[in-house]
């Protein structure tokens, strides 16, 4: 009954309110949910391709470098104690006629049963066609996506080698056939080594081994490779992924906990307005605990229809922002198809969890403060407990207190090292920067109310004094809803400082380091350019163009590096040090690092790596290469924002040495003085576009795209913050509307007293205007200092970037000016509640 | 000013909570300018929803109402609000003070409203203070003042934009006996000193006995 009376009826009755409720839980979950599906479709995608090409193999023999075929014939004495192995060329190469990124697993078509199923839907198999050094088989989507049939050409271009193969087989989509999206080319490996000049080398050996053989195995494993689970590609590429999508994860939270202020002024509100009802219930015998129950139940309902919500808006969100994550992960992780969404179970328990734990969590509090209402407090004069608040010293204390606890453990908290790559005690920083300034709320609110008393009366009169004086006046709900916008805002302005910051550092990085006129690529639109890459014989072709004056060959590759994936790059440091401007962090100048480079085989590594792996100027890193393991000294460390896994960077003519690699995956062109970079772009395309499918970009082409990939990248960040500001001021309605139910009285009463509905009216929007501003100013001094937390402390801990503070001044000013009119615009939607209300019916009741 | 009601009845709609209730039947009254006029009854007798009607806060179901030559049954919304801003006072048994503003800003508010210049208005919110009393709480908020106080900042504020009408409902139901004479004292010296038509409802003789003359209300229907 106390149920019924308390909570269920009310709930269907204030519609506007529980639905305002229900939809900042659900738009809370929703991201987060949204999220999660995403991350999870993006690596299942990665992790199911790399499954299904791995198939029964449960161990791998795998080098970054290559392998040789030899070691298969130090494996055969294994055999007999049961290990299967088969060699496989697993490499990414480009469907030439379409220019796009293709896998090409090639494999021992006979030994291979033991670990693959291919089920073939249609095949020639007059002789050993499949066996010929021209044959390929590919998935069915993949031949009815490009009108491939038995017979078909189908030419590749693995490495910078092109060769035309047949179709002559095509898979049922099963096993192998579905990794890659089905963007995946099988053929026989001797044919492939043939072919693509790879003779006598392997990506891995697959192998089915028991564990009692594996220590003779790892006796045969040479040390540039490792024997691993085929499982352990996919924990680097997550390992890799983790500070990224811990990220992703925190800007979710900022939805969430906007949500939850949300719920707890939403219980809050709900409890003030039935006090009355509340001490009627207790004279009459309920207990508190029965009254807790109610409320916590109140918060409970929110929290599970806000969450089932949240989980159906999530999944549509999803498709939205795995658009954008799988681009962003394509441009600076893995080559990586999304699938389908999927709800799982685990993804529908954590959002049903999130929104209803919380949802109980944020109503306890105000629960605990309806189950203490006095019994009989209906029979006195329910008013406002203080037409004045905030005179109590000890009342102001205590927040005060908490929030000084709060900023003294945040320093605290910034000065922690980051757990397994994720900036934990960045985060905790955060979180207590929060809640320090959550807890100044109500101060906040009162000075800034009492600042504006002076200007709001000159400015609208007795209206504009009533709207500064009132919203002090009701300071427990209008703080939480001020605290939650405040919030909403803080996290907008840091993470717009953050990226603006970021931005104009990177963009000044850009203009330094791109100083060339022009780029040589392969494959035009491939996102992923290690993909595509040029053969060496390009620069005997290059070195005859009369109007280049130089050109710098870029080559690299993923290489494993402890439990990490880094980047290996490559390019003439002679050609950088007369042509070059890489801004270094030590030393000064990157010719002396390059000098030194050359000098002693040394190589340079990005700030990214110098963080993460705390390396510096005079250590040694060590690096898997083709023919065992090659330790380097460190002669410089360089600002390079392109990656933030950590790249080492070495002089061509070594990297080539050392991993027998001469492709070239850009061309760095310097033209001859006077050269126009326009008629030189279109020589260079007719020269060398039909014969190595070159296309050339331009140094202002290049800082376009690279500020736009940017740009991609942080899209879904500001999409996030958006969304929290929805919530916050989905608040601002509920609180408004709340306040002026509550006050229907003292509206009556300013009505009655001569005010007209429209100054009503414009006494809310501007009571509204009053929490915008309180919420911009503790907005903008919460943004300030978490966008430093941001800046120097995740950031530095997550990618290990340096960053130069900017204030992007337009940015802010312009995202101000929306929170703000949408502080405003939610107040004119409560204000029309003034003018529904009945005079003498409000005065009548006392 | 004329306050002339002709044939008028009002009852409330229903609610969810109640069924319609017919509160006044075929009133018809005439209270001439200047008049200090008491209305009389028991709770419910329906004294408070004349005086809504009289005070332009209500329209009435059936009849007329005339304040001096206007009639209000026929003003739109925004007149009426112009008619209560510039034309009535009201006391109100509880106050209803405005919490955010203080004694002075209370008291003032009326003016506020009509956009009486800030000078003057501080000159007659003086003046008005001085005649209730209550100088020296000019700066103190409604939560720090007793009853009686209270009350009296609800007559200044009645008073201070001189409205030519007065509406009391049970002015003194609120407060003790010395507190109430007080008020009783107060109303009718303020009606003295400037004749403005005061309507007072009340169900206490004493309080009645400071009018001109009573009018008795019983079930809706004017009865004396």
């Amino acid at each position: 009954m106390i149920l019924r009376a308390l909570v269920l009826r009310p709930i269907i009755r204030e519609r506007l309110r529980t639905a305002l409720t229900i939809l900042g839980i659900a738009v809370g979950v929703a991201v987060v949910v949204a999220i999660a599906l995403s991350n999870q479709s993006a690596l299942r995608a990665f992790r199911e391709s790399v499954d299904a090409v791995a198939g029964r193999a449960n161990y791998q023999i795998v080098s970054d470098a290559g392998l040789d075929e030899n070691l298969l014939l130090a494996l055969q004495p294994l055999w007999q104690r049961g290990v299967r192995f088969a060699p496989v060329i697993d490499v990414d190469c480009v469907a030439e006629k379409w220019q796009t990124p293709v896998r090409l697993l090639a494999v021992d078509l006979f030994s291979d049963l033991h670990f693959r199923d291919y089920r073939y839907a249609e095949v020639r198999s007059q002789g050993l066609a499949l066996f010929r050094d021209d044959s390929a088989i590919v998935p069915t989507s993949f031949a009815r996506e490009h009108d491939l049939h038995l017979g078909s050409p189908l030419a590749l271009n693995v490495g910078g080698v092109s060769k035309t193969m047949i179709v002559r087989g095509i898979l049922e989509p099963h096993g192998p056939a579905t990794a890659f999206n089905g963007a995946i080319v099988v053929a026989d490996i001797a044919a492939a080594q043939t072919s693509f000049g790879l003779a006598g080398k392997l990506s891995r050996i697959d192998l089915i081994a028991d564990e009692g053989t594996l220590p003779a195995i790892r006796k045969l494993v040479p040390p540039n490779a490792r024997l691993e689970r085929p499982s352990r590609r996919n924990e680097r590429v997550e390992k890799m992924l983790r500070a990224f999508r811990v990220n992703l994860f925190a800007l979710a939270g900022v939805a969430l906990l906007v949500g939850m202020f949300l719920v707890y002024n939403t219980v809050l509100i709900s409890i003030l307005r039935r006090r009355k009802d509340v001490g009627v219930f207790k004279t009459l015998g309920a207990s508190a605990r029965q009254i807790f129950g109610a409320f916590v139940v109140e918060g409970l309902v929110f929290g599970a229809v806000g969450s089932a919500i949240g989980i159906v808006l999530g999944r549509g969100l999803a498709f939205a922002i795995l658009k954008l994550i799988g681009r962003t992960v394509n441009a600076l992780y893995v080559t990586s198809a999304p699938e389908a969404i999927a709800l799982t179970p685990s993804i529908i328990g954590a959002g049903v969890g999130v929104g209803t734990v919380l949802a109980l969590v944020s109503a306890i509090q105000p629960s605990m403060e309806a189950a203490g209402v006095r019994p009989g407090v209906f029979l006195t004069n329910v008013g406002r407990a203080s037409a004045r608040p905030g005179r109590g010293g000890r009342a102001k204390a205590r927040p005060t207190l908490v929030a000084l606890v709060c900023f003294v453990l945040a320093a605290f908290a910034t000065r922690l090292p980051p757990v397994g790559n994720v900036a934990v005690g960045g985060y905790a920083a955060v979180l207590l920067v929060v809640v320090g300034f959550s807890a100044l709320a109500p101060m906040i609110v009162t000075g800034v109310s009492r600042a504006l008393k002076v200007p709001f009366r000159g400015a609208f009169g007795i209206v504009g004094q009533l709207a500064s004086a009132s919203i002090p006046a009701s300071l427990r709900r209008t703080s939480i809803a001020s605290a939650a916008l405040s919030l909403a805002i803080g996290m907008m302005v840091a993470v717009a400082l953050m990226v603006g910051s970021f931005r104009e550092t990177v963009r000044v990085w850009v203009d330094q380091t791109i100083s060339s006129d022009l780029w040589l690529r392969p494959a035009k639109g491939l996102s992923n350019s290690q993909v595509a890459v040029f053969p060496n014989a390009i620069s005997a072709d290059l070195a005859k163009v009369p109007f280049i004056e130089a050109f710098d060959r870029v080559r690299g590759r993923d290489v494993t590096y402890g439990d990490a994936i880094i980047f290996v790059g490559s390019a003439d440091s002679e050609v950088a040090m007369r042509h070059g401007n890489v801004p270094m962090v030590t030393p000064r100048t990157e010719g002396q690092a390059l000098r030194e480079g050359l000098a002693r085989n040394g190589v340079m590594v990005s700030e990214s790596f110098a963080t993460k792996f705390g390396k510096g100027v005079g250590d040694t890193v060590t690096l898997p290469v083709a023919r065992g393991m090659a330790t380097f000294p460190i002669t410089g460390i360089y600002r390079d924002y392109s990656n933030d896994r950590g790249v080492v960077f070495m002089n061509r003519a070594l990297y080539t040495r050392l991993y027998d690699d001469d492709a070239i995956n850009t061309v760095v062109i310097y033209l001859r003085p006077g050269v126009g970079v326009t008629w030189a772009r279109r020589e260079l395309e007719r020269m060398f576009g039909p014969k190595y499918h070159a296309f050339t970009v331009t140094n202002n082409e290049i800082r376009t795209e690279v500020m736009h990939i940017f740009d991609q990248t942080f899209l879904i960040t500001y999409a996030l913050l958006a969304v929290a500001i929805v919530v916050a001021v989905l608040g601002i309605v509920n609180t408004l509307a709340a306040l002026i139910i509550e006050r229907t009285r003292e509206l009556a009463l300013l009505r009655i007293l001569g005010m007209t509905v429209a100054e009503v009216r414009r006494m809310l929007v501007l009571e509204s205007a009053v929490l915008g501003i309180t919420s911009t100013v503790a907005g903008v001094a919460m943004g300030y200092v978490l966008s430093w937390i941001l800046i120097n402390v995740i950031n530095k801990q997550s990618f290990g970037w340096t960053i130069e503070f900017h204030t992007p001044l337009r940015l802010i000013l312009i995202s101000l000016a929306v929170t703000f009119e949408a502080a405003l615009l939610a107040g004119f939607v409560p204000s029309r509640l003034a003018r529904r209300i009945d005079l003498a019916a409000a005065m009548k009741t006392e | 000013m004329r306050v002339r009601l002709d044939h008028v009845s009002h009852s409330y709609a229903a609610t969810d909570e109640s069924a319609p209730v017919q509160v006044l039947d075929d009133v018809s009254l005439d209270i001439v300018a200047g008049d200090f006029a008491v209305l009389m009854g028991a709770s419910g007798s329906g004294k408070s929803t004349l005086l809504n009607l009289i005070g332009a806060v209500d329209k009435p179901t059936l009849g007329r109402i005339f304040l001096d030559d206007t009639e209000t049954s026929l003003l739109d919304e925004k007149r009426l609000t112009m008619l209560r801003r510039t034309s009535i006072g009201y006391v109100f048994q509880f106050f209803n003070l405005i919490p955010t503003l203080n004694v002075r800003e209370n008291v003032g508010f009326p003016l506020s409203l009509i956009g009486v210049p800030r000078d003057a208005t501080k000159q007659r919110v003086d003046e008005v203070l001085d005649e209730i009393g209550l100088v020296h709480r000019a700066t103190h908020y409604p939560n720090e003042l007793s009853g009686g106080e209270m009350q009296r900042v609800a007559i200044g504020r009645a008073i201070v934009h001189r409205p030519p009408l007065i509406l009391a409902d049970e002015p003194t139901g609120n407060l003790d006996s010395r507190n109430g004479e007080m008020i009783l004292e107060l109303l009718r010296s303020v009606h003295e000193a400037r004749r403005p038509t005061v309507i007072m409802a009340t169900h206490s003789d004493a309080a009645a006995a400071r009018g001109d003359y009573v009018v008795r209300i019983a079930d809706g229907r004017v009865v004396q």
